[in-house]
């Protein structure tokens, strides 16, 4: 009865074994990991119809095929969150770490304010490409240039105050 | 026709979750956070009656019909909510978005100074304050809420498990 669901799940499964095995040899970007999991379903679903393990009309492959992708894409936002810690998530790790005491303000401040979080996040987006630092200037490249116009028209349209 | 307007009722659903977002948001000036849980509810409504309405038609399993039409519009909704989110608690973007409107480029002193790492983690204590996340209780700051420690702490094993390190 849940034949496709579970079809869906091992490729899935699939694709994050690869993933994980690939990651520790050499780190994947966030564009490989999308291709990968899109090899893995279609690997599998072809297999799948071939043996005859599958058997779906096209409405319901394209909506087995919907499901996957929007699971995937919701795996890959949750992978560059694994990628680069979240500074909030670093602050209610340290909290809970303290105990039930909690942790002294100053303490908190201390730790984190050593720790230069947005010098780090430039150094990582100019490994990302977005932007690029020459002569002690900082630039948006192309790539960086269509983010932040996406962005700025994004929190512009929706109504978004700057965060950070 | 029937069928296919099943398969896109997830996509039509959260078109209808970014209407209502948007009306609640700008009509009628909700907070952010309430006005995306309002229009996850609508859309959630939406595919409610989508997926009620194809029981006559659907070929699939009533179990399998409801993961598959749910579990797409859940997770294209995370999605969504993340874009959001983005714009509203990442560094990275705050940066891009401070150098398009510096005209593409500017100084790195000038980039660090613009957004120092005091007013940074006040930011965040204050988000993570009115979120009811954490507390100030004597000048200690505790844990209010444990949800987003368990949130932090499977980040922390998946990081493990990609050998990237836990903590």
């Amino acid at each position: 009865m849940m034949k496709n669901i579970a079809f869906l799940a091992l490729a899935l499964a699939g694709g994050f074994i690869f993933q994980v095995v690939w990651w520790r040899i050499r780190r994947p970007s966030i564009s490989s990991v999308l291709f990968l999991f899109a090899l893995a379903f279609i690997g599998l679903s072809m297999t799948g119809l071939c043996l005859g393990i599958l058997n779906l009309g096209p409405a319901d492959y394209v909506r087995l095929t919907l499901l996957y992708i929007s699971v995937t894409l919701s795996y890959a936002i949750l992978c560059s969150a694994v990628e680069v810690r979240s500074p909030t998530l670093g602050i209610i790790t340290y909290i809970a770490d303290r105990g039930r005491c909690g942790c002294p303000e100053r303490e908190l401040m201390q730790h984190f304010l050593a720790q230069g979080a947005l010098a780090d996040r430039i150094e990582l987006m100019e490994v990302g490409g977005l932007v690029r630092i020459v002569e002690r200037n900082c630039a948006l490249t192309n790539k960086g240039l269509l983010f932040a116009n996406l962005f700025e028209f994004a929190a512009q349209f929706f109504d978004l105050p700057k965060g950070g | 026709m029937a069928r296919w307007l099943l398969v896109a009722s997830p996509m039509l659903a959260l078109a209808i979750n970014c209407a209502f977002y948007l009306l609640l948001r700008r009509a009628f000036a909700w907070r952010i956070g309430t006005s995306i849980l309002g229009g996850l509810c609508f859309g959630f409504a939406a595919i409610v009656g989508f997926v009620l309405d194809s029981l006559d038609y659907a070929n699939v399993a009533f179990a399998e019909l409801m993961i598959c039409q749910f579990g797409t519009y859940l997770t294209l909704s995370f999605c969504f909510w993340t874009f959001l989110n983005l714009n509203i608690t990442s560094l990275r973007i705050r940066v891009i978005r401070e150098l398009l409107q510096a005209g593409g480029a500017i100084a790195v002193v000038e980039l660090l100074a613009s957004y120092s790492d005091a007013e940074r983690l006040q930011r965040r204590l204050a988000r993570l304050l009115n979120g009811r996340q954490i507390e100030l209780v004597d000048g200690n700051w505790r844990l209010r809420s444990s949800l987003i420690l368990i949130i932090a702490r499977c980040i922390d094993v998946n990081r493990t498990i990609m050998g990237l390190g836990g903590g």
